[in-house]
């Protein structure tokens, strides 16, 4: 026996590494066969390597392919590596026929498919889901339409503060920057164990956490590239005012009320945080405090975390900026040999908010049920366990908007985005555009290819800017040191960061 | 590695096919091993063409291999970008500090380990200084982060009831370094003392009974027997480790810092993956792996000089 | 070693060693320490209690429970941590001991350009994306084997064994070709028993590798079943999987910091437990593998 045992790995070995290169093999079935890498967010959230159950995935594979006669092969992403994944799985050439990104990514390397024809021949009930802004964010100058929305123009950083906390100090909720900072005194002196203010840098869909919530305060345009009185388009650091707003943030961060972790946190700590009933005001992404609300109410009794209404202002105004209609869409991979195939199976789920229900939440009577059907109402029936929503390809407001429930522990979150109110009029606090400042150059598309070209420097300005401005913040670096950075920035080419974007702005608008 | 550099063949005046089968069995053992190396290692090792040349990631491998040379853009663009001395000195810092840290403090320990005479307190000791090497980098990282929050965080706590004013070191350029050297000293110093227990246990213990019949204390005896019975395993330690330096520690690093503490903390390895599987700029990430490789072939060399001649001294002795 | 000679200095440098050498230890274990009890507290807990926490009121084992229910993931990633460890280091050791022996062969034609070659594989890492590409032209994209190949071999460790074969003399191999044994037998009988040690050093090196890696199944793996251990650890730790709309419903979920600990305890227990038993052959292992002797 001993005596075979090496040469026998070796033969395994060999024939591993041989007989696996045969392994693929052609179909040629008459079902179009489609794979979706879902990284639309859906998965990420609930933790995409963790697996939901091969079972119920069958299942819901099994569903899709009876109702639209289309077998959907769907690839989580990896939690953290999302566009790294991505990015091998379409360097590798494997087969992937439609994912999550910025269109002007790969529209400029001819990696995806225009949509218009597609779109006008089987796709009405997507036409009719999403606004205008979502359409002409995902469309090219030359009228191209390079895929599905993802976003709509939304109030994602409204600054949340314990309202319970205000009364008992005697405050209204802050409505301005000014009474927000005697708030924050006041929490620093008489809740000593508790965060005054969480912020962040970066939070979902493209926003930027603490610039989003206070730049409009103190800048006209807010947390937005600046158009300048020649013209130009300028990066919002440049603009008048928003060094006031730095020496404001630095101030606060010295005074003890901006979280020292605010540059390196994840949306994991964030909502621990807030679940723990510690932080006194929010800026960051809102649905950090609205979906955890149940378990923040439940561990801190009173707790009332609300908004200033009409929005906070400041000197310069509206201190929020508007998270624009972005570029992120669902994309068709250049190299998808059934289109249309994608587009009916999008247009299947768009079609009845029902459908993308089950997509979402997976199948019926499992996780939850309808309680009215024709009212599109249901209720929860246990945690979310097996099925992470592996399906759901039509996430977005639209359909989000469309189903509701009685649940209690739901109220905030779907308060916030107006589920259930749609065709009512009532316009929700998401989408109340009428609080915050909307980005000057929001639809306009900045194409990475042109600032490869034109832009030799353009890494270094961004993290530049990213890096200084929270050493600035930090007080790692002195305030008074704002314009050596401002010309530092000059020395490593924002000159050309500013012909070439102002060029891009002029060309489509 | 003296064995490196080869010998004169006994068999050298054989014709070839005869060698070749005289050793067939050995040929054979080697053949699951070098075809490993050619399938995994040197085929993709043709990717690092890309270096030279304008490839987009979303390319296929037939344009790779078609497309237009560029020569050395992509590395000039490297070593003229802002950046460029700010990472240069921030991989050479932290493979120093590592080389420092993460090689002496082992030897150190060990030392100390071996004057216990207590039997069951130095396997007490040993197994549980090796605990740390298990964990995993994800794990590693968790625990810095759960240990240093500045939500109920121990060491701020710590740090508070001494009297001092806690931040987040995380977070804070002056102390970004000491954080991750710290814990990979953490996690590797007990594993790292393995080799030098091993050898300071082949001393021969009359050479300690001669040289205290000489009248030499402890530490005479440590300074004239036990780290010369030592060296050879560190020589050996430190050509090994020369020779990766340059690829650890990044993934550490990657887990641990953030854009606020780039100007100590980004080295070449992390600015080729945010370059590269981030940014998309495929080629320019690849030119400057290929740049940092060159490095490591650098330190390759000296490292087997160095071999060469402390190889030398030992067998001679 | 006789102790009757020690000096006053030398007593003191004793004590005061052991004593160093016991808070080192305390600063090995703390953290250690620290998560487990973090493992064990419940919510409302964390929420009275401040600081430092090594001893929870009422150790809480609802994390636990969770996370080992009836199905749940971990023990699907367990599986797969199981085969890569077992099957992938086993491979590992003897295709590297393999090789490493052969080249142990002064004589063997060839064997410089090998050295060389395998030098080169040692200053020129693999780029991510060459990988992928002849992982995926072999076909082994989402195969369990993607988790093995790609990096079956440690060019450091082929090194190692080298000068370890080296160390035996040749007079055993002379004397057993005298006898009439073939290649084959030296090897079995008279080599791998010799080199027992060593090989499990190495191949421990190689187990812990497997244990805990989980970028190779980021990338290569795309069905959620054959995601390992730590690729689930990630998960949770980067993302807290429970954030989800639907788990915020349930009643009382356990912290996430303490989901956080016990799936660390989960995910390194097993290997904390096994290395204590092996630990003597590494010394031997070691020692035969650098000190001449």
């Amino acid at each position: 026996m001993k005596k075979v045992l090496v040469l026998f790995t070796s033969l395994l070995l060999t024939f591993h590494v041989f007989s696996s290169g045969t392994q693929e093999v052609g179909e040629t079935t008459a079902t179009p066969k489609i794979v979706i890498y879902n990284n639309n967010g859906v998965i990420s959230g609930a933790g995409g390597e963790t697996a939901s159950s091969p079972e119920i995935l069958e299942e819901m594979k099994a569903w899709v392919l009876s109702e639209t006669g289309i077998e959907v092969e769907v690839i989580a992403p990896v939690v953290g590596q999302e566009s790294q994944k991505l990015n091998l799985l379409l360097a590798s050439g494997t087969q992937v026929d439609a994912f999550w990104g910025n269109w002007p990514d790969f529209a400029s390397r001819n990696m995806i498919l225009p949509l218009n024809d597609l779109m006008a021949q089987y796709g009405s009930s997507i036409e009719a889901a999403w606004p205008e802004e979502s359409f002409a964010a995902m469309s090219d100058t030359k009228g191209n339409l390079w895929g599905i929305p993802r976003t709509t123009p939304f109030m994602g950083n409204p600054l949340y503060v314990r309202a319970d906390w205000a009364k008992e100090f005697g405050m209204d909720i802050p409505g301005t920057i000014d009474e927000l900072e005697d708030y924050l005194a006041a929490v620093k002196k008489n809740k000593p164990d508790s965060i005054p203010l969480l912020a962040e840098m970066k939070g979902k869909h493209g926003s930027s956490g603490i610039f989003q919530t206070f730049a409009g305060a103190f800048t006209k345009y807010g947390a937005s590239n600046w158009l300048d009185s020649d013209g130009k388009i300028k990066p919002q650091e440049l603009q008048p005012g928003y060094r006031d707003f730095i020496i404001k943030m630095n101030e606060w961060y010295k005074a003890g009320y901006i979280y020292p972790e605010f540059a390196s946190l994840n949306r994991n700590i964030i909502r621990d945080l807030i679940k723990s009933g510690k932080v006194a005001a929010n800026a960051t992404w809102y649905s950090n405090v609205t979906v955890p609300y149940a378990t923040t109410e439940a561990n801190n009794p009173g707790i009332d975390m609300e908004f200033p209404e009409g929005g906070l202002t400041g000197p310069m105004g509206k201190a929020e900026t508007i998270n624009p209609a972005g570029a992120e869409g669902m994309l068709i991979s250049a190299k998808c040999e059934h289109p249309e195939a994608v587009i009916k199976v999008m247009e299947f789920f768009y079609s009845n908010p029902a459908n993308h229900q089950v997509a979402y939440m997976g199948p019926e009577n499992n996780l939850w049920r309808w309680t009215d059907k024709s009212k599109l109402q249901f209720e929860i029936l246990k945690d979310r366990t097996g099925y992470l929503g592996d399906y759901a390809f039509a996430m977005g407001l639209p359909m989000e908007r469309a189903v509701s429930t009685d649940s209690p522990q739901m109220a905030k979150h779907f308060g916030y985005l107006g589920v259930g109110t749609v065709g009512s009029g009532v316009t929700p606090d998401g989408l109340d555009y009428s609080r915050g400042k909307m980005p000057v150059d929001a639809g306009v598309v900045y194409d990475p290819q042109i600032i490869e070209k034109e832009i030799p420097g353009y890494a270094d300005i961004q993290r530049m800017r990213e890096e200084e401005v929270i050493k600035f913040i930090m007080g790692a670096r002195p305030v008074s040191e704002w314009d050596a950075f401002i010309d530092e920035l000059y020395s490593i080419g924002l000159n050309d960061w500013i012909e070439s974007y102002t060029r891009m702005y002029k060309s489509q608008r | 590695m003296s064995t490196l550099s080869g010998e004169r063949s006994p068999s050298i005046n054989r014709p070839l096919w005869r060698n070749l089968r005289k050793d067939k069995f050995l040929y054979l053992l080697m053949l699951p091993g070098l075809l490993y190396f050619l399938l995994f290692r040197y085929i993709p090792l043709m990717g690092t063409l890309v270096a030279f040349k304008d490839v987009a990631p979303f390319d296929n491998a037939a344009t790779i291999l078609s497309s237009q040379w560029v020569g050395l853009k992509h590395f000039s663009a490297f070593i003229s970008s802002h950046y460029f001395w700010n990472i240069m000195k921030n991989t050479f810092a932290l493979a120093g500090l590592r080389m420092v840290f993460e090689f002496f403090c082992p030897v150190l320990l060990a030392l100390l380990i071996n004057e216990v005479r207590n039997r069951y307190l130095k396997k007490t000791i040993q197994t549980i200084s090796y605990m740390p090497y298990f964990l995993s980098n994800i794990v590693l990282a968790g625990l810095v982060f759960q240990l240093l929050t500045m939500n109920n965080g121990v060491i701020p706590a710590v740090v508070e009831s001494l009297g001092g004013n806690p931040v987040y070191y995380l977070g804070d350029s002056r102390y970004f370094r000491t954080v991750l050297v710290s814990a990979i000293v953490w996690r590797n110093i007990g594993w790292g003392t393995i080799v030098y227990l091993a050898a300071l246990s082949g001393i021969d213990p009359q050479l300690y009974e001669a040289a205290r019949i000489d009248g030499a204390n402890r530490f005479r005896q440590t300074i004239y027997i036990t780290l010369p019975g030592i060296s050879f395993a560190i020589a050996i330690m430190f050509i090994l480790r020369i020779s990766v330096i340059l690829n650890q520690g990044w993934e550490e690093t990657l887990l641990l810092y953030n854009p606020g503490v780039y100007s100590v903390a980004d080295i070449i390895d992390t600015y080729v993956w945010r370059m590269g599987l981030e940014q998309m700029r495929y080629s320019f990430a690849t030119a400057v792996g290929f740049f940092k490789s060159l490095l490591a072939l650098a330190l390759v060399l000296m490292s087997n000089y160095i071999a060469r001649k402390s190889g030398q001294q030992s067998m001679y002795r | 070693m006789s102790t009757t000679f020690e000096s006053r200095g030398e007593k003191v440098f004793r004590i005061a060693n052991a004593f160093f050498l016991l808070m080192i230890t305390a600063v090995f274990l703390l953290p250690f320490l620290i998560t487990i009890a973090g493992s064990l507290i419940s919510e409302s807990e964390l929420l009275h209690r401040e600081g430092l926490l090594l001893i929870p009121e009422n150790p809480d084992f609802s994390a636990y429970r969770m996370l080992l229910a009836k199905g749940s993931a971990v023990f699907k990633a367990f599986r797969v941590t199981l085969f890569r460890t077992f099957v992938g280091g086993f491979l590992q050791i003897m295709t590297t001991a393999a090789l490493a022996y052969g080249l142990s062969k002064r004589h063997l034609t060839g064997r410089k350009f090998i050295i060389t070659a395998l030098m080169i594989c040692l200053v020129f890492p693999v780029q991510i994306i060459p990988q992928y590409l002849v992982v995926k032209n072999y076909g082994l994209i989402d195969s369990l084997w993607s988790l093995v190949f790609p990096w079956l071999i440690n060019t450091q460790y082929v090194f190692i064994m080298m000068a370890f074969f080296q160390q035996i003399p040749e007079s055993l191999e002379e004397a057993a070709v005298i006898d009439g044994c073939s290649h084959l037998t030296i090897f079995t009988r008279i080599i791998i028993p010799l080199s027992l040690a060593s090989l499990a050093t190495i191949g421990l090196f190689y187990a812990v590798w497997q244990w805990n890696s989980w970028y190779d199944a980021a990338m290569f793996i795309n069905s959620t079943v054959k995601f390992p251990v730590q690729n689930l650890l990630r998960t949770i730790l980067v993302s807290s999987t429970l954030d989800s709309v639907l788990t915020e419903n349930s009643t009382n979920p356990p912290p996430s910091e303490s989901i956080k600990g016990a799936i660390i305890v989960i995910t390194s227990l097993p290997i904390l437990c096994v290395y204590p038993f092996v630990q003597k052959y590494f010394v031997k292992g070691f020692m035969v593998g650098s000190v001449k002797g």
